[in-house]
């Protein structure tokens, strides 16, 4: 999700003193260990993520296939990463572990402490969001954002 | 395994540090066995652990501590976690580590395993009007035409070979070369594209990084002895880094 190793060292370092300051909080069994950590490591993610584009905008400038459409948009990870910053907040960790994380809806319920419907339903809005963006643009340009009426 | 047929990220997480129960382990062994999509993030996993520990950790481990004493950890609690990190496989804090750096996909998909420093390759395909990302396993046709978008990460020089689901080597690039081709330092997209052919199977791209250039026809000799599986770079003499990745071929 970084895609920088720099930052990717330091968010390991961040979330394990995170981990360390709230771990009575942390599930007793090891799966849900697991799981109460990709909630906060995505969260964590997330966040640089979104300070990075506010302070020198999007790194991502990889060479973008041509006029992706949004179906096969949504299955390229390298897609989906640029729309992170250009939906709200809201869609963005569901987007994460359902897309890139590889997780169902049920497992993103799990790890975000929703209901599997509010998933399906950001998932939905994450994609017509998507749709909207790769056919206004034929492809994703970084650090802008579609109106969220 | 997902609705789209995969394991995710937090099942192979789970398999690697032997939490998941029994029944689970199986199904993840069945589908790894059959899947090749899923056996590279898996790879990829492995790799990042194994980075983990051996440079990550002993680099990190302390200061890190000491942040979390300092913010209130309990000072019993991170120097435990700090000690059993390195020793044990199942803890919470391996998993908080290897989550954080399998999550940190650097632009490769979950199989072009890119740590810190190592070049990474990523292989665009057009079929008719669309193009696509290819990632590891997914099925390509004859008559895609794929193009290579290489970090080169300090490596000066580089040759990229298929090898098709016979064995038989293929240059890539540079094209009708004897020797590696240059790179620039950044990221590049090489000229030119490769149209498939019609061979099935598993096609294996093998992009050798190096820092001066390697004959092809010595690259080619020791590819061939490595056979079927993998190349390291250790395989490869003069090679700095190798990167490996697997597609399918299938009829239309």
């Amino acid at each position: 999700m970084l895609r920088d190793a720099r930052e990717a060292e330091d968010a390991v370092q961040e979330v394990f003193v995170r981990a360390c300051r709230h771990l009575k909080k942390v599930p007793s069994d090891d799966l849900g260990a697991l799981k109460w950590l990709y909630r906060i490591s995505t969260n964590y993610c997330l966040n640089v993520v979104r300070d990075r584009e506010k302070r020198i905008g999007s790194l991502d400038n990889w060479p973008e296939p041509a006029q992706p459409d949004a179906e096969r948009g949504l299955l390229d990870r390298d897609v989906v990463r640029r729309l992170l910053t250009q939906v709200p907040k809201k869609l963005r960790a569901p987007a994460v572990l359902y897309y890139l994380d590889d997780m169902d809806q049920s497992g993103v319920a799990e790890v975000l402490g929703i209901s599997t419907r509010t998933v399906i339903n950001r998932l939905n809005d994450f994609r017509a969001r998507a749709r909207k963006i790769l056919a206004g643009r034929g492809r994703v340009r970084p650090g802008k954002k579609i109106s969220s009426g | 395994m997902n609705d789209r047929g995969h394991l995710s990220a937090d099942v192979l997480d789970g398999y690697k540090l032997g939490i998941l129960p029994l029944d689970a382990r199986a199904e993840v062994e069945s589908h790894l066995s059959a899947c090749p999509g899923c056996q590279a993030a898996f790879r990829a996993i492995e790799d990042d652990y194994q980075v983990f520990q051996e440079s990550v950790l002993p680099r990190t481990a302390f200061d890190v501590v000491k942040r979390a004493q300092a913010r209130g950890g309990s000072r019993g609690t991170a120097w435990r976690l700090w000690v059993a990190l390195p020793l044990a496989g199942a803890t919470v804090a391996v998993a908080l580590l290897v989550v954080i750096l399998t999550s940190v996909d650097t632009g490769n998909g979950r199989g072009a395993v890119r740590v810190k420093g190592d070049p990474a390759l990523r292989i665009y395909a057009k079929r008719g009007e669309s193009v696509f990302t290819v990632r590891p396993g997914d099925r390509l046709r004859p008559g895609d035409r794929i193009r290579f978008v290489i970090e080169p990460a300090g490596s000066r020089y580089l040759l990229i070979v298929s090898q098709s689901a016979t064995g038989a080597l293929s240059l890539y690039h540079p094209p009708k070369a004897a020797g590696s081709g240059e790179l620039r330092p950044g990221r590049a997209e090489l000229p030119g594209s490769i149209e498939l052919d019609e061979a099935p199977g598993t096609e294996r791209i093998i992009s050798v990084f190096s820092n001066s250039p390697l004959l092809v026809e010595e690259v080619m000799e020791s590819l061939r002895r490595v056979g079927d599986k993998p190349p390291t770079a250790e395989e490869i003499t003069g090679a700095r880094h190798v990167v490996v990745f697997d597609f399918e071929k299938e009829l239309p």
